[in-house]
């Protein structure tokens, strides 16, 4: 058996510094010293009250020109042309549920006004139309700077490496940092703790909150999420079977080894090991008054709430939870696989804004969406391909709703921006919808560069914190 | 054995600050120092720096040379552990012959470089715990007497010990399957409403008259219970019948506990978390013959030709139906306005690239990015080539349905026919701009791509990782990955082999005899090994303490390992595995920039529930919440470490070697002393009380669950 060395090495889960940022060693300079100054300075204290955000992550690549579709008469009928198998009835049953948005050149208003959602989410639709809590963002995507489709055709502009492939996309959305391959640049909301973690002073948690397992959205350069699952924590049974078994465990996970595996595996243990306890007592105790559906988006949210119910225990001011549902890699089968899912998602959206509203939270938690990317416009016959822009939703009090933010696009067949079989070449930069949640969650002006390091490349984030104006 | 740095000497050189170190070897056991490790720095050629290194250590001693920018952070470079010098992954280093030995040569243009030597010596192991350090990367986890066997009848000969596992018997899944299934099960369709009626008895395949079964039910009457037995006595005679979509687990999970040729199964095992397929995504996850026949394709070719693989997985029914190319047709123009509107899918295109074959980027032999003049990584492919390839893949369909095979409303199980007329029959631009002609058949074009991929250069050094990662550790050196790669593309392991491309007979044996993975020395290095499987190490501890079943015939039906291990057989939650090549977790790995793939499943809830879940089957057997029920259906059998455990000391040796190798740190050691020396020990049930505790605090050893 080798002693351990005992060579000064960063603490796993504590002290971390500015030496991780060091590691993202693919960046540009530049871009590295944007995040080395960001995580160096001291961040200053946002607004009080408790805030939280909410990543419903739809893995796989929703096709979400069919989440939000133009009704409109001519726009409709390119839709209809070119979706072809795809395409749903505008009207009449199994058609599109209508929304209408302004066209008076404020944010969020578009060029027309008739456009309509998935049949299968009406709560999302009375959300938008209704009760104006929810809005809509148009043909987002991963851009490192400005780019045409001339410029993506010529390579003279640098698009994201592994375009259109699920792992290297998902990251992407995730880093916010898409000309580097892999996690290396953080997540966005992990950078977002790393700048704001103070909030939490006295919390037991992570800011970070996952319901839905490891993920690089949430990893900071100093920070990283408590990971757990709809079911809740779990103790270690032999931890607490006996006090001599829960002393040499102690001793086993506390100690330096030489091997990189074991020696993360021990910390990542008692980590675990310890917040379980604090996890389980606040939040075992709470049930929700709502009944949630028995789908695994509504067990998680109903975990989230309970949790949120359990902020004042847990001395949380800001949360941020990752919840995700995978099985929307529709290259077949995308009418009816997603119409079941989007079913289950609105089921779990319907308990989840009502148990909201009974915590008195409403206007305090935005859910946003995400996903690996836009599908093609055009079909393979039942389903469609990878694309990159795509549309996303939030939901919250706070957000102007009713809108849709980001020019529609044109989706004709041989429309500006397609890149071919109807990918579209996103015109709204990922930067600018994470800026809006960031800016309301409370990130500071001078932070939001660090949090988004690419989005000087397209608005000033210092006096331009909300780029869409959806959330300020 | 500490090693103590001794001198340091600061020199400025050419305008390069380097510092040399001295670091004086570890004591050996005699008690007295050896010569100092001498690292001469000099400036070379082209403003590079050359620190010539160490000469070779004696045996089982590790020596290597870390380097550093902040005398802070330090990281090793390269290292020697008696097969000669090489690159610690990730650095590749030029390391140079020269007057005296190795050099390694510096070209980085860093300003400040500090460089330091330091040598590591080896425990003895054992030969049983040498033996169980290779039965744990080789088997789905050593036995007494799988140990034994390797050791005694096989010298620790494992390149001997690997020849005779190759020509065992194969454990097939879906034989296995159809033994124990009712010969008469395929009439059940044609037998409504009777006895046989599926919808009657949806659970029914197997074979009364064995008694050993896999979910049959004809009545109650046909399953006695078992009078003789304690455990079955007063059980639900329901307990042998498992769930439809249970049933290929429990083979599986027999197939890892008890079949004898371990070392296929487990290079199966690899190869099916490469070529993933699982039930999200998939079609029927209740059937079982046609789940088990596609995973048999790993069986059957684990030491057989990656090229059969890659063209009996794309020509099954079950890969069609998860990858959604059945039925795939060339493009289309619906509307009749003479401009196409339905395009060919690009899912199995883009996926045999990326995940089965060449990956996204172009690798060197050893596994590196080749990289462009600026520096960046040069995609294998494009767009383009995603939607051309697509076409490649039109035209086929399932077979025709037929009987005595397990049929639910549509064949998945002989491979995919052709339907020509729906095939794209232009000609189409492969990666290298050579073509497949217009107007060839499904078949010319698709085999015509395969070969194109198969002889794609990148396939060696992709597999080749994918395999030690799965198998031996998740960081490879640039060596060992172009020692396994080479094997791949000659077919040859040191002159042994079929000398055909794709061999992975030769491929395997490259991947567990590399002096990498073989002399303990080379395991000091920090970054060596990987995090065992959770599943692997829960079958581990099945087969290590002889897991036994009565009520449920021999069959071991463990359940929710998806939610409490997030790893179960035919439980991915995508094509991209249960984790990914590449994913780094926080700390010490990814600040390294290394990798580790089991990782991705590690949450603070999984960090719980496997050592949990191991602890459930010592203490209690197989039930909730690894198991269906809440009894158990299956036990270990720990009558061997019980008698051990009068005496502590001669447990922990033997549990030394049956769950770590030898691994044990001698501090662990103490704090299993102390835990399990303040337990009595005189009487049986003490003695059972305190083998429990030991094989439950070994189970959240680092030790045990990390391998190296």
């Amino acid at each position: 058996m080798t002693t351990p060395r005992h060579i000064s090495r960063r603490d796993f889960l504590g002290e971390a510094s500015c030496a991780a940022v060091g590691t993202t060693a693919l960046l540009s300079s530049l871009l590295s010293m944007r995040l080395t100054l960001g995580a160096a300075s001291a961040s200053q204290p946002p607004a009080s009250g408790y805030r939280a955000l909410i990543c419903l992550f739809l893995n796989g690549g929703n096709d979400s020109f069919n989440m939000l579709v133009p009704r409109e008469q001519s726009a409709y009928d390119d839709y209809a042309a070119v979706r072809s198998s795809l395409a749903l009835p505008r009207d009449g049953v199994g058609g599109l549920l209508p929304i209408t948005v302004p066209t008076d050149g404020s944010p969020g208003s578009q060029v027309f006004s008739e456009f309509g959602v998935h049949p299968d989410l009406p709560t999302l639709r009375q959300l938008f139309e209704v009760d104006k809590s929810a809005a809509f963002v148009t043909n987002v995507g991963t851009l490192i700077e400005p780019m045409t489709v001339a410029e993506y055709n010529a390579g003279t502009k640098p698009a994201p490496p592994g375009l259109f492939s699920h792992a290297d996309e998902r990251t992407h959305w995730q880093t916010f940092v898409p000309q580097v391959r892999g996690g290396g640049p953080k997540g966005w909301a992990g950078r977002m703790a790393d700048v704001m973690d103070e909030c939490n002073a006295l919390g037991k948690l992570a800011m970070n909150l996952s319901l839905s397992g490891n993920n690089v959205l949430q990893t900071g350069a100093n920070t990283v999420p408590y990971i757990t699952d709809a079911n809740g924590a779990v103790q270690l049974t032999e931890y607490g079977a006996d006090p001599t078994a829960a002393a040499a465990i102690d001793s086993f996970l506390g100690q330096q080894y030489r091997n990189l595996y074991q020696q993360t595996l021990a910390q990542s243990t008692a980590f675990a090991n310890a917040t379980a306890l604090d996890f389980q007592a606040a939040v075992d105790p709470i049930t929700t008054t709502t009944t949630f559906p028995d789908t695994q988006l509504g067990r998680q949210l109903e975990m989230v709430c309970r949790v949120m119910a359990a902020r004042t225990p847990l001395a949380m001011e800001r949360q941020i939870f990752f919840v995700q549902r995978g099985g929307w890699d529709h290259h077949s089968e995308v009418l009816n696989s997603q119409s079941e899912l989007f079913t289950e998602v609105d089921a779990a959206l319907a308990a989840y804004w009502a148990e909201l509203g009974l915590l008195g939270l409403q206007n305090d938690v935005v859910l946003f969406s995400a996903s690996d990317f836009g599908r093609t416009l055009t079909s393979n016959g039942q389903g469609s391909d990878h694309a990159w822009g795509g549309n996303h939703f939030c939901i919250g009090g706070p957000v102007d709703g009713g809108r849709i933010y980001g020019d529609f696009p044109d989706i004709a067949a041989g429309n500006a921006l397609d890149l071919g079989r109807g990918r579209l070449l996103p015109s709204t930069p990922v930067d600018a919808y994470g800026a809006e949640l960031a800016a309301w969650f409370g990130v500071p002006t001078a932070e939001m560069s660090t949090v988004f390091p690419n989005a000087e490349n397209f608005f000033d984030p210092i006096t331009t914190p909300y780029p869409l104006g959806m959330l300020g | 054995m500490r090693a103590i740095l001794t001198k340091a000497n600061k020199a400025r050189i050419g305008g390069l600050i380097a510092i040399i170190m001295w670091a004086a070897l570890p004591l050996h056991t005699a008690g007295t120092s050896t010569n100092d490790l001498y690292l001469a720095i000099s400036v070379g050629a082209g403003n590079t720096i050359e620190v010539l290194l160490p000469d070779s250590p004696p045996t089982n001693e590790l020596r290597y040379v870390e380097w550093s920018t902040d005398l802070q952070t330090w990281e090793p470079v390269a290292l020697d552990y008696g097969s000669g010098w090489g690159n610690s992954y990730p650095h590749v280093v030029d390391l140079a012959d020269r007057p005296g030995g190795k050099a390694l040569v510096d070209d980085t243009d860093m300003h400040r470089r500090y460089y330091r030597a330091e040598a590591l010596t080896a425990a003895n192991l054992s030969s049983n715990q040498l033996a169980a350090r290779f039965l744990q990367q080789a088997t789905f986890g050593p036995t007494r007497a799988s140990i034994s066997n390797l050791v005694n009848t096989f010298a620790l000969d494992y390149g001997a010990w690997m020849d005779d596992q190759m020509q065992l018997p194969l454990f097939s899944h879906r034989v296995f399957f159809r033994e124990r299934s009712n010969p008469t099960f395929v009439s059940q369709t044609n037998n409504p409403g009777g006895d046989l009626d599926p919808s009657v008895y949806p659970t029914e395949v197997g074979n009364v008259a064995t008694n050993v079964q896999i979910g049959y039910k004809v009545g109650p009457a046909d399953i006695p219970e078992d009078t003789n037995s304690t455990v079955a006595l007063g059980r639900p005679l329901t307990d042998p019948i498992l769930g439809a979509g249970l049933r290929k687990r429990v083979i599986w999970h027999h197939a890892a506990i008890t079949a004898d040729d371990q070392l296929r199964q487990r290079v199966a095992w690899a190869l099916a978390q490469t070529f993933v397929l699982g039930e999200a995504g998939s079609s029927q996850d209740d059937a079982t013959e046609q789940w088990t026949h596609f995973y048999d394709i790993f069986v059957r070719h684990a030491f057989g030709n990656f090229s059969n693989i890659l063209s009996e997985v794309t020509y099954h029914p079950k890969m069609g139906d998860y990858l959604t190319y059945v039925d795939n047709k060339k493009e289309e123009d619906t509307d009749g306005d003479m401009v196409p509107d339905i395009f060919p899918d690009e899912n199995y295109a883009r996926e045999v690239m990326q995940l089965f074959t060449i990956g996204l980027w172009q690798l060197n032999t050893n596994g590196t990015l080749q990289l462009d003049p600026a520096g960046d990584p040069i995609p294998t492919y494009d767009n383009g080539d995603i939607e051309e390839f697509a076409r490649v893949f039109t035209g086929l369909r399932y077979a025709v349905a037929r009987t005595n095979i397990e049929i639910k409303n549509a064949n998945l199980i002989d491979p995919m026919r052709s339907q020509e007329s729906w095939h794209d029959v232009t000609e189409k631009t492969l990666l290298d701009g050579s073509k497949l002609a217009a107007s060839q058949t499904v078949r010319q074009d698709i085999d015509g791509l395969l070969a194109h991929l198969f002889g794609h250069a990148n396939v060696a050094p992709f597999i080749a990782r994918k395999l030690i990662q799965r198998l031996t550790c998740s960081n490879p050196s640039p060596a060992y990955i172009a020692a396994v790669a080479t094997a791949f593309s000659s077919g040859l392991y040191q002159g042994v082999g079929s000398g055909q491309r794709g061999d992975l007979a030769a491929t395997v044996k490259a991947v567990y005899l590399h002096p990498e993975v073989r002399i303990p020395a080379a395991s000091l290095a920090d970054g060596n090994g990987k995090l065992r499987e959770p599943l692997i190490r829960l079958m581990h501890v099945a087969r290590a303490f002889n897991i036994y079943s009565i009520q449920t015939y021999g069959l071991f039906p463990f359940h929710h390992l998806d939610t409490e291990l997030l790893q179960s057989p035919y439980l991915a939650p995508t094509v991209f595995n249960f984790y990914t090549p590449d994913y780094q977790p926080q700390g010490n790995v990814l600040d390294r920039e290394l990798f580790a793939p089991e990782f991705g499943i590690v949450t603070d809830v999984t960090a719980l529930r496997v050592p949990n879940g191991i602890r459930e089957l010592v203490y209690n057997g197989l039930e909730n919440p690894i198991g269906r029920r809440g009894y158990h259906q299956a036990e270990l059998d720990g009558s061997y470490e019980i008698d051990l455990a009068g005496n502590v000391s001669n447990l922990i040796d033997h549990l030394d070697v049956m769950l770590t190798a030898g691994r044990l740190e001698a501090s662990n050691r103490v704090a299993l002393e102390t835990a399990l020396g303040g337990m009595p020990g005189t009487t049986e049930g003490e003695r059972t009380n305190r083998a429990r505790r030991a094989v439950a605090l070994f189970a959240l050893l680092p030790e045990f669950n990390v391998l190296y």
